[in-house]
């Protein structure tokens, strides 16, 4: 049997390379899909903690204990350490396997007023202590405390820079602890030693950095125990942080993490982890990755199962003879499908070796693309090899050889007789008998249609982080094989009504092609359907990846209002009120220095832009209180440096209301939502206030000013109307006035510096320029980093990523399934030519035929797929968008159709159609006549 | 006599596998007279299909001529062939002569297109398929039919488009001898309706006696003729 078996292999090698090609095109979509899911998971994780990292500027992944030691408890400092041993021992049992990056302790006694020698007004300081610290820290000024020689009656303690900085505070100065006093009634005095700041400013043992504890003096053990020995107090409070180290934190062990995590939280009242939300937004995440990746993944399998069928049809189909033969030789129906299955056997091994390493490549393709096409391949490290990818492999070969012995069955079940009246007797395929199109596509507009009913609840779920509904994007693909099939029935009507209206003037290649068609389509119908469902499929592909990464980058590039802008740093300087009270004002870097970043070429231009998003706005009795985004604008700059689409505000160019506040000093322009609200319109006159920055202090209006409305809008630069909180839809309320007022009312305060950057220019060359300035940045926004971000989100990179590899997949099989069906048909019908040719058909007429056969057939089928995925996108890209792009927003979803995307797959389809038609030409030119009428008599 | 096909000296040589010389045609003369119908008898493998085929243009000498309603076509242009071919000959092939793609009708109606017959196809058609006696059956698929009724409606479109000369490979080969008669009665026939000549091949001695002409080959060689 193996001989035969290996003979049957030799003589159809090139449908044998095709059946290898899909089997191992199956393996590899197949077992990719673990790789593909692992390697997202932790990617996530890896995005969610780098990201908190940069939105708070803290290590991510800290658990610890914070709590407070009474006088009765702890009689001196090592109690309380060896306390929290016990507990650091009991994570370590538990969490083990996780390094630990750092970990810091701060000791602190509570704040208490304290005199300076050099007659500052007073200060509430904390005195507090924090093991390791002094091989940790840099002494700018002065000493350590350890090396201190001291002052007799005065214990040495350390200050930051920020403390020096804000209380005035320097080396060598005493503090007089007044309200502290020993059993002699003696008050507590420090001197500072020194100033100090960290050693090292990427230092994880600074988790919370010296310039966070800004309220603080800093003593040695001894010196803090001797207060606990000789000084009143209640208790000694405490925070204890372990960061562990998240790089070890993965898909395979956060579950574990998590619930032991819990475990703590439940039992240990005091105890704190600080990245629960993370592992909950992971755990969301992940359902929708989860479903994602599978609904995604499932046209792409089903491309490969049908291109595997068609392929084994053809071969089966070529091999009727043989298997009537060999059933003529008496082997038994079992032992014909054995036998394939040894054939398809060998097959599904090889392509195992082919299938599992493409699989591999196919991942770290999908997973290294940042838009539809696009790949960059930077980001693929998380992307690796896992064992359990050669059971998925496995399995794929499997379905795979069920999926090429199924014609097998149906031919061994047929008689030869049957086989080939079946061949001649054109009965319509099944699905066309039972109306399985019609059927589909009626569920299908059903499903569409309460989708679109629900969307409010499809948009609430997704806000939530619900589960998505997998039939949101399985019914698309329902859709597109119901309607690709109904458009196939009706092309194949059309065809006949061509014939027909011409029956009696068509010339013979014209008749023959139009006969052709019409009498073959169960067997053409498998090549048409193929065609029309790749076309319609990559081209919804591209098109939903296209709207959605656009949409998101149009969302992105609106909520940012320009190409990046930076926060500097601002000093204050604080002046005491009370013991929980202070004032202070912000000291203004000096603007000029930004002046070179437009002079050296990197940017077209830069504004100021005062942002508070807490003001007040008061209009007759009504108010909007703390709630409004107010932002004080230079208009030509800004003009110049922000960025709005043209056509966002109605007809009206937005720069219309920026002359307009320019042309009134006192003029404000508001967004509609406020003008709603407040029932305000143009020339109505809003006044405005600000509160100070810093919560509970008495007097919090910063200053009030009254302004005149002078436009309403509906967008502008940065401001979205909408937001959510804790799912709940909100409102936005936006008032935009000129700089110079809004700086003369409320007092210097920090402003954003907002950058148009020159072309070429990436936001790094700008980062590199600040530091090299030496700007603090306290943040900075980018749209290029945005969009970055945004690209390295699962959900979006698993879209791109899958819609890539199918569309290529797509095109692939596409062509070749394409020439291997022409090319194996016209192999069947070479007896058919050698008729016409005997005929006197001349060859430029059997040329004629088959063009017109491609038109008819091939060409009409890539058009209705064109026009399917077209209808498609229209029909449900809008309700993908709700899954992707949920929250409500100024800027509706757009659908983006990119040309080049149908330029490729129309090049890739010509391209197929062309090597067809020549190969096609030159097997009909050595066509020798009496040679394939011998091989009829045959 | 009026010869509608004369061929002078043919020899067709082939390539052997071994590329060796193999002649199948060894310098035949042979001439066909004007509506009649003329038999070439001979084993198989005696070289009658690759006379036949030279004979109708299908395949071309390696030496020799043939001169066809007295105009010399070897040698001629492919086009000039398909020409005669379209318009002057018809053709019944051995078996699966049939466009399986096409049903009674429109097999025959494809000849006549093929050929560019002026005036109405539909009455010849039908007037063909009546004088083949398949009129009935003339919207049934080939598949449908037997091996005799599809040689029928083979013959009918050979002769549709009014061609002198039909060229026929083993018309009854497939068939019984029953069937086989039927055919030979039918090619009788269209000789007196048609105004055709028929030349067919066949190894069948029963039907020497319906044969107004036979040439007996052998070995590539006419080695009779009575």
């Amino acid at each position: 049997m193996l001989n035969t078996v290996i003979k049957k292999i030799k003589n159809k090698k090139w449908l044998t390379v095709c059946l290898l090609l899909g089997l191992a095109f199956l393996v590899a979509a197949f077992c990719c899909q673990p790789m593909f899911k692992e390697g997202s998971m932790n990617m996530l994780l890896k995005n969610s903690f780098d990201n908190y990292i940069e939105e708070n500027n803290q290590y991510p992944t800290v658990i610890g204990r914070s709590g407070a030691y009474s006088k009765e408890n702890c009689s001196d400092i090592s109690v309380a350490k060896d306390s929290i041993d016990s507990y650091i021992a009991l994570w370590d049992e538990y969490l083990g396997e996780i390094d630990v990056s750092d970990r810091q302790t701060i000791f602190e006694f509570e704040k208490e007023s304290s005199q300076g020698g050099y007659g500052s007004k007073g200060n509430y300081l904390s005195i507090t202590y924090i093991p390791e610290m002094t091989s940790h820290i840099e002494i700018v000024k002065g000493e350590d405390f350890d090396t201190y020689q001291g002052m007799d009656g005065y214990y040495p303690c350390i200050i930051s820079e920020k403390v020096m900085d804000e209380y005035g505070l320097i080396a060598g100065e005493t503090l007089n602890f007044v309200s502290w006093e020993d059993s002699k009634g003696n008050t507590l005095k420090l001197v500072i030693a020194g100033i100090f700041k960290e050693s090292d400013s990427t230092d994880l043992f600074w988790y919370v950095e010296p310039n966070e504890l800004s309220e603080n003096v800093f003593v040695s053990a001894e010196t803090f125990d001797y207060i606990m020995a000789n000084y009143e107090y209640d208790s000694i409070y405490y925070n204890h942080y372990t960061l562990l180290d998240y790089t070890d934190i993965n898909s395979h062990n956060i579950d574990d993490i998590q619930y032991y995590l819990n475990e703590f939280i439940g039992a240990d009242g005091n105890f704190t982890a600080s990245f629960m939300n993370i592992i909950e937004m992971y755990q969301q995440e992940k359902k929708t990755v989860d479903v994602l990746l599978w609904v995604l993944e499932l046209p792409i399998l089903g491309m490969v199962l049908a291109f595997i069928y068609m392929v084994s049809k053809q071969i089966v189909e070529t091999e009727k003879n043989e298997i009537s033969m060999f059933k003529s030789r008496g082997l038994s129906k079992k032992n014909i499908v054995l036998m394939y299955g040894v054939q398809s056997g060998i097959l599904a091994l090889l392509s195992l070796f082919v299938g599992i390493p493409m699989g591999y490549m196919l991942c770290k393709m999908a997973a290294g693309t940042t838009d539809f096409l696009t790949f960059s391949f930077n980001n693929t490290e998380e992307y690796k090899f896992a064992p359990i990818m050669i059971l998925y492999g496995l399995i794929a070969a499997l379905v795979g050889v069920i999926f090429i012995l199924v014609p097998v069955v149906f031919a061994t079940r047929m008689s030869i007789v049957e086989f080939k009246s079946m061949n001649v007797t054109n009965k319509p395929p099944v699905w066309k008998k039972c109306f399985f199109d019609v059927i589909l596509l009626g569920i299908s507009i059903y499903l569409l249609y309460s989708f679109n009913q629900d969307k409010d609840s499809i948009r609430q779920k997704a806000i939530e982080g619900s589960k998505m509904d997998p039939m949101i994007f399985l019914n698309s693909l329902l859709f597109i094989i119901g309607l690709g099939l109904v458009v196939l029935r009706l092309t194949h009507y059309l065809v006949k009504l061509i014939y027909v209206i011409g029956r009696k003037k068509w010339k013979p290649a014209v008749y023959a092609s139009f006969l052709q068609i019409i009498r073959t389509t169960s067997r053409q119908g498998f090549i048409s359907v193929f065609l029309i469902l790749t076309v319609a499929l990559g081209l919804f592909n591209a098109n939903t990846a296209r709207t959605i990464n656009r949409n998101n980058e149009e969302r992105i590039e609106y909520e940012v209002g320009t190409d990046a802008l930076i926060q500097e740093h601002w000093d204050k300087k604080i002046y005491i009120i009370s013991k929980t009270e202070n004032d202070y004002d912000f000291i203004e870097p000096d603007y000029n220095r930004y002046d070179a970043l437009v002079q050296d070429g990197l940017c077209e231009s830069i504004t100021r832009v005062i942002k508070d998003d807490k003001a007040t706005v008061y209009f007759g009795n009504s108010k909007l209180e703390n709630c409004v985004m107010l932002r004080g604008i230079n208009t030509k700059e800004f003009g110049e440096t922000a960025k709005l689409k043209d056509e966002l505000n109605g007809d009206t160019h937005w720069f219309n209301y920026l002359n307009s506040v320019a042309l009134n000093p006192n003029g404000v322009i508001i967004s509609s939502s406020l003008a709603e609200e407040l029932e305000v319109g143009i020339g109505d006159r809003i006044r405005c206030s600000r509160k100070r920055v810093v919560p509970n202090s008495g007097d919090d209006v910063r200053g009030s000013m009254t302004m005149e409305v002078c436009a309403i809008v509906d967008n502008w630069p940065g401001y979205d109307r909408y937001y959510y909180q804790d799912g709940e839809l909100k409102e936005n309320y936006l008032v935009v006035a000129n700089y110079a007022i809004v700086a003369k009312v409320y007092r210097i305060s920090p402003y954003e510096i907002w950058m148009n950057l020159s072309e070429g220019v990436s936001i790094d060359d700008v980062y590199a320029y600040l530091e090299e300035k030496n700007i603090n940045m306290e943040y900075s926004v980018s749209v290029e980093e945005d969009i970055l971000t945004m690209k390295n989100t699962p959900l979006i990179q698993i879209t791109n990523g899958m819609f890539t590899m199918s569309f290529i997949i797509a095109l692939v099989l596409c062509a070749v399934g394409f020439l291997i069906y022409w090319i194996s048909s016209i192999r069947q019908r070479e007896l058919l030519f050698g008729v016409y040719r005997a005929m006197g058909m001349e060859v430029k007429d059997v040329n004629k035929m088959l063009i017109n056969e491609h038109i008819f057939s091939t060409f009409l089928s890539v058009l209705a797929g064109g026009g399917v995925g077209i209808l498609s996108t229209f029909l449900f890209v809008r309700l993908f968008g709700i899954v992707y792009l949920p929250e409500k927003h100024n800027l509706d979803i757009n659908i983006y159709f990119e040309l080049g995307d149908i330029v490729k797959l129309a090049v890739v389809i010509a391209v197929m159609i062309l090597v067809c038609i020549v190969v096609l030409r030159k097997l009909i030119k050595s066509l020798n006549i009496t040679q394939a009428l011998k091989l009829g008599e045959e | 006599m009026d010869n509608i096909l004369v061929g002078k000296d043919i020899v067709r040589c082939f390539k052997t596998g071994e590329g060796e010389d193999f002649y199948a045609v060894k310098g035949v003369n042979i001439e066909i007279p004007r509506k009649k119908l003329v038999m070439l008898k001979g084993r198989s493998g005696s070289g009658k299909t690759t006379l036949l085929n030279i004979l109708s243009s299908l395949d071309e000498a390696t030496s020799g001529e043939v001169i066809f309603d007295g105009k010399n076509i070897s040698g001629l242009k492919d086009k000039e062939k398909e020409l005669i071919r379209r318009k002057e000959i018809g053709f019944v092939f051995q078996s699966v002569a049939l466009i399986p793609i096409m049903n009674a009708y429109e097999n025959v109606d494809f000849a006549m297109r093929l050929a560019e017959c002026e005036g109405q196809y539909d009455d010849r058609i039908k007037h063909m398929l009546s004088l083949v006696n398949m009129k009935e059956r003339m919207l049934h698929m080939p598949a449908q039919m037997s091996g005799g009724e599809q040689q029928r409606i083979a013959i009918a479109r050979a002769v549709a488009h009014k061609p002198k000369i039909v060229f026929a490979d083993e018309p009854t080969g497939a068939l019984d001898t029953d069937t086989g008669l039927r055919v030979m009665n039918l090619f009788k026939g269209l000789i007196e309706k048609e105004n055709i000549t028929i030349l067919m091949t066949t190894h069948d001695p029963n039907l020497m006696d319906m044969a107004d002409l036979v040439y007996e080959m052998e070995d590539g060689e006419i080695i009779d003729r009575y």
